[in-house]
Parts: C-alpha cells; structure tokens; sequence
C-alpha cells in the first residue's frame, strides 16, 4: 500500500508560486522550484518556465520549506514487523519530517554498531517515509554504569548518543562520555535529570501537582545536572545538547554558558511548548512526561528560548503508540512519548502568528537548525543541485486531529498549518491521502 | 450513558452542593430529617489502603440508611492476585453494587476511575490528595461551636504536605469564607501549597495568634527516615501544640486532629483530652456526614436490583 507512491514524473516537477523559505541561507521569497527526475532540485528561481515534460505543481499562498530534521523520536522496537516500522515512518512524513533520529530507548536499548544498523537498514525497505538516522545509548543498556563504544557506534551511523530519559550518570562517567564523544565528534544529547532529586517522578514539583497531592520533581532536577555538565564541557571542550529542556533555570544556565562561548546546544518538544504542569493533573494520567510539564512561566521561558534562539531545535518525542496510563498509576508511572509529531509545524505557526517568531526562524528550528546540530550540512535546506527533500506546507489549513490518539486537553484543539505536499527519496506524497498514491 | 452521582472531592464539588451536604448532615445529627432510604440499593467499600475507622463509619452510614454493604477488604480482594482496579470496579457494577466506596493510596484514582464506571463513587481518601467525608464532618463539627465558618481564623498545623485532610479541609474551609493558614516545617509546608487557597507560614506562634480553630495533623514516625523531620522531639519543639502555645489562639478556640492522635509530638496530651479537644466529636459526626454523602450520591431512591 504504501510503496505504491509514484516517483517524481519523468519529466520533473514544477512548483510554482509558493513561498520559498531556506533558513540555511535566509531565503523568503515567491520562487519557484524545478526538481528532476532523479529527485535533485534543478532550478530554484522567480517565474520560471515549466522544463518540456515537467509536471507544473501550482503551491501559490504555500510554504515551500526544506523536509524537517527530527532530533528524536520512537520508531519502534528491534523486533516489531515491517509493517509497524512503515506505519511510523508514514506518520512522520505526514507530520512533514524528511530525517528522523530514531530513539535509542528500545528494548533491547541500542547500544551496539549491530543494532544502531538495524533500524535504518529495515527501514530503506519499508517504503516511503523519513531518513532514519540511529540515535546510541550513551551506556550498555541505558544503565548508566559503562559507556558505549562512541567510535564504533559512530561509524555505525550513529548521530548522537543519549540516555533519554533515563536519569542522568554520575559525574565522573559524564566527564569521560564528553571526553569521547570529543574524540570521536559525535553529539552528546543529555536527558538532565538528578535521580536523587526527581525520584524519577513524573509530575513537576509545582503548586498545581502538590494541591492535587500528588508526588513531583523539582526544576532543579533537571537544572542542577546542567550546572554541572556545563563545568564538564569547560573543562573537556566537548559539544554538548540538552534534549527536551523543561525548566527556565536550565535555560538561563544555557544562555550564560553561550556568552561564555561553550559549545552547547538545547531543544524542546511541542508538548512542552503547548501544556504545563496543570494539564498533567487533569483527569487524564497519559501526560505524565519526563522531563515533567512544569509552570506555565517555564512554559513562556521556552517559547521565548525557542525564538530567541536559546533552543536551536524543536523535536518531536513522538511515540507511535502509548497504551493509556490506568486509573491507578504509580506516580512515577509516564509516558515514553505521545503521536504528536503532527502538531510541530501547528505549534510553531502559532508562535508566528502569536508571539512574534519570524518565519524563518520556525522553519529553522525544525530544519535546518537540527541538521546542523548533527552536522549534518546536506540536510534541513533547499539548493540547486542538493537532494529535493522538502515539503509544502498550508500555513492557513485549519484541522482537527480526528484520532483519539490525544490526551483531552489536545483532543479537543484546532490546528492551523498542514503538510500538503512531501518530497523525499524521489517520490511526490500527498501526506492528506492514506495511501500515498498522490499526484498532482 | 453516565449519569451516576459521584463524591470525589473538596476541589470538584461547587459551594451550593457543599452546603446542601452540610445542611443535611446536621439534619440527621439533630434527628430533624426524614431518613433517607436506600433500601435495595447495594455499596460496596473498597479500601485498598489499611483503615478501620473509616470504613466502620461508611458500614454503618450505609446500614442506618437501609443499604446492604458488601466489603471488600484487601485479603480478600482479587486486586491482590493481579486484577486491575478498573476490571475489580466493573465486575463489582455487574454484581449491583449501586456505590463504590473506595480508598486508595495513589492520588486522583477515584476521580480517574469515576468516569468509567456507572456506579457512583464515593471518595474515602485518596493518597495525599483528599478525603471529603472529613472536611464535612469538620465542617460539621466547627458549625457544632462556632455560629458561622465564613471569617473564621483556622491554623492547620503539621505533615500538610502528605495528608489529605489538610487538603479537603484547606479548599472546603476556604470555599466557606474562612482564613486559613498552613503551617509546620519546610519540608511538609512547601510555599506553593498556598494553592489550596491559603496562607503559608513556618511559624506556629503565627499560626496559632487568634486563631479560632486549629486542626493538627498525625505525624507519621516515617517522616525522620525520609529526611523531612530531623527527630519527633525536633519537630515537636518546633511545631507540637502545648498549652504554653495554645495561649495565642482566639477566646473559645477549638483543637481538632483527623486521629489517630500522635499525643506529645504533634500535640500535648492535656491539649488533647482537655476542654478545648472536640476530636471525638468529630467521629460521632462522621457517622451523619457519610450518611448525607450516599443518600445524595444514590438519591435515597431504590433502584431495580
């Protein structure tokens, strides 16, 4: 079903009159796009003519953007069928992701060359979807006691090693995995969080979370690992990344350290964007996250953090398939994540539209800015001559999310901002149509 | 499809309910109400968290109102083999338990577990979050002595972080008018329960200043391994009630405790048995105050078994 979707036509496409916006070299203008049929784009120019043979795509009032770059997401497990594997591709690529890093927290973790290959070897065969790149454990089954193979794991195609969200190493361990990440050039990606402190509990410790007299953990969880990791960056000079950062003191850590010029980087996730502390309380348990959703003034400190350029990258978390907590879950009981890469490009033309984050920027931090994270400098842009992985992208179409996938308080919302159209691997895909057999 | 009344907490139920509620537990206190009946009609208490008191008082609520009640205590329930607490819950609707009265210790599982259910459920404390029944009965109790809450000065002094009376009693005091002020260490009385609606102080001698009602809390011996207290004479010295303190509290200042009493660490013995002491008052009112609450969950109306 989802194989059948036709390639570029012979002759190459056209996309004429949208809104061309490149982030990587701050392009916003009405260009068209002429893409060949080996999937390259051929032509980016104004006005220009339909080459003989060519299909015209007519995307005036759209969004032509570069497909973005997802720094984290769950894919699914080592021994799950081809056909879930393709079910979650083909839910990324109707959320408008052209490369996805595939979450490392599986059962068995990957934490291995062997099974960092696995996954994005599966899934060049489990027709069209997302790039997958293998995300590593940072230790031997996520147990944070002995480091993984940095280097082996590298040249395995791992982009970046994580422990998330398993809470963070201790010291001297941390220090080391900077050490060799250096060495070998690979992103650590940091899942902040003090076990002592967060007791691995789920909920923030926030006035909404202790008067329903429930369990939480404090912000300085979360910031006080960033503290310390920022003192083992100056000392090691590796690169380093908060993953999915919840709290305004981690955020203020992290813009003092880019005034001290160290190299580290941050992202966020559209949940904790869009909810707080007060959502995960309501009668639904399924928005027990970690990091938790903390206070709404974190909640504002991240939207501000994500336009001023504090957080480089937007990543989805997304989970293909969470069963819902029972009524009577532990309260150190979460989530692993919630199908939401969807909502990304809704949630970022709200901060458009809302709180003033230019276009460029948006589409940035869900490009662009991730691709250069990782370093990689081919992905998240639009250039005569690169591969065509992009998107066209309705800023205006309003929708409902009809599944009931969403915990209440986003099952009920209006979305503004839809994927139209997907270019990726060569192939035309009308992410509107299940099958993927769009065509112009 | 849901149409059941339930019970689950201070925080989701509105003033006018509250006072209806409390209208009626005085009501039947003062043997001036028409007995409701719930002849036909089945509860079942479900207490996944050990209690006696509690569960004997919605036993015989439920018996003088004409109801049979099944109990299912934790030996024998079938949670312990591995059930899930939603199929216990449903398999008890499809015997014809009408009312589930449950006790658990995870907050929020009753208001969680209410949607699903068709049955009515009726909140006997869940974890740290609430216990309802006890802040009508405090009500009730308070109104015994007092003419009015609305004004009122009360302290609720102790473990506030962990104890779900203070919760109920905080939200139910304030939904009534009353200043209410928490107090007891740090570590117990983080700053952002003023949520509940109430004031926040560390200080007992501030707390107690005038106050017309002090509720203190049971300090659990749990508490010194966790860290929050360095020793009971620690925290007595710094948060039990004794006489000396009981001075700065208004003329006629009442001493409540949700029991059982923890007597020299939380509060002095001769406080507790002393003239001031309405805490046994306070379980004769429980017995009406879970009466009010199931005649109104069930309507007093038998259904067809």
């Amino acid at each position: 079903m989802l194989s059948t979707a036709p390639p570029v036509p012979n002759g190459g496409l056209h996309l004429r009159g949208g809104r061309l916006l490149d982030p990587a070299t701050g392009t916003d203008a009405v260009l068209d796009v002429v893409v060949s049929a080996d999937g390259r784009i051929a032509r980016i120019g104004r006005d220009l003519l339909t080459p003989a043979g060519a299909q015209p795509l007519d995307v005036s009032d759209q969004w032509v953007v570069p497909a973005a770059v997802d720094l984290r997401a769950h894919l699914a497990e080592p021994d799950d069928d081809d056909e879930r594997l393709a079910h979650a591709r083909w839910a990324l690529l109707r959320a408008g992701i052209g490369t996805v890093c595939a979450s490392p927290a599986t059962s068995p973790p990957i934490d291995t060359p062997a099974l960092a290959r696995l996954l994005p070897l599966r899934a060049r065969s489990s027709g069209p979807g997302p790039r997958v790149l293998p995300l590593g454990a940072l230790t031997h089954g996520m147990a944070g006691e002995r480091l993984t193979e940095a280097g082996r794991m590298r040249r395995a195609g791992v982009v970046a090693l994580t422990d998330a969200p398993r809470p963070s190493m201790p010291a001297d361990l941390m220090r080391r995995a900077l050490e060799h990440a250096r060495g070998f050039d690979v992103l650590v990606m940091q899942h902040a969080e003090e076990a002592t402190l967060s007791r691995r509990l789920a909920l923030h410790e926030g006035p909404a979370v202790l008067a329903a007299g429930l369990a939480g953990q404090p912000s300085a969880a979360e910031s006080a690992i960033v503290a310390r990791d920022l003192e083992l960056v100056a000392l090691t000079g590796s690169r380093y990344h908060v993953a999915h950062v919840s709290s305004g003191a981690t955020l203020r850590l992290l813009r003092d350290a880019r005034a001290r010029n160290l190299p580290v980087s941050g992202d966020v996730t559209p949940l904790h964007l869009l909810l707080d502390e007060t959502d995960a309380v309501s009668a639904d348990p399924s928005l027990r996250l970690r990091p938790p959703l903390r206070e709404r003034a974190d909640r504002e400190a991240l939207r501000e953090a994500l336009i001023d350029g504090t957080l480089q990258a937007i990543a989805s978390d997304h989970h293909p398939s969470t069963p819902p907590l029972p009524p009577d879950a532990e309260p150190s009981a979460y989530v692993p994540g919630l199908p939401v890469a969807h909502l990304v490009w809704p949630v970022l033309l709200e901060l458009v539209t809302e709180h003033g984050l230019s276009p460029l920027a948006a589409v940035d931090r869900w490009t662009w800015g991730p691709a250069r994270l990782l370093g990689l400098l081919e992905l998240g842009r639009l250039r005569e001559g690169g591969r065509a992985d992009l998107a066209v992208i309705d800023p205006d179409a309003e929708w409902n999310d009809e599944t009931d996938a969403l915990p209440t308080p986003l099952a009920r919302r209006r979305w503004r901002g839809r994927v139209r159209w997907m270019l990726v691997d060569g192939r035309l895909i009308a992410p509107d149509e299940e099958t993927g057999t769009g065509t112009p | 499809m849901n149409r059941a009344r339930h019970f689950l907490a201070v925080a989701s139920t509105s003033r006018a309910r509250w006072l209806a509620l409390l209208e009626q537990t005085r009501a039947l206190a003062r043997g001036e109400a028409h007995v409701p009946s719930l002849r036909g009609h089945n509860v079942v208490t479900l207490f996944l968290e050990p209690s006696t008191r509690t569960r004997a008082s919605f036993e015989l609520a439920a018996r003088r109102l004409g109801a049979d009640v099944v109990d299912l205590s934790p030996s024998s329930s079938s949670l312990v083999k591995g059930e899930s607490l939603l199929d216990t819950a449903r398999n008890l609707e499809a015997m014809g338990a009408d009312a589930i009265v449950v006790r658990h210790r995870v907050s929020g599982t009753p208001t969680r577990l209410a949607p699903l259910l068709r049955a009515s459920v009726v909140n006997a404390g869940d974890g740290t979050n609430e216990h309802p029944t006890q802040a009508l009965l405090d009500c009730a109790t308070i109104l015994a002595h007092k003419e009015r809450i609305e004004g009122l000065r009360i302290a609720i002094v102790g473990d506030v972080l962990h104890s779900r009376v203070a919760r109920s009693d905080a939200r139910a005091f304030a939904m009534l008018g009353a200043h209410v002020r928490l107090c007891g260490p740090p570590s117990l009385v983080p700053e952002a329960l003023g949520a509940l609606g109430a004031e926040v102080t560390h200080d007992l001698d501030c707390a107690l200043e005038g106050a017309d009602v002090v509720v203190a809390l049971r300090l659990q011996h749990e508490r010194q391994q966790s860290g929050l207290v360095t020793s009971l004479r620690d925290y007595r010295m710094g948060w039990g009630i004794d006489a000396r303190r009981w001075r700065r509290t208004a003329p006629g200042a009442i001493l409540m405790h949700p029991g059982p009493v923890h007597r020299g660490v939380e509060v002095d013995s001769d406080l507790a048995d002393g003239p001031q002491s309405v805490i046994l008052e306070q379980v004769r009112w429980g017995l009406f105050a879970r009466m009010a609450v199931l005649a109104d969950c069930l309507d007093g109306t038998p259904t067809e078994a």
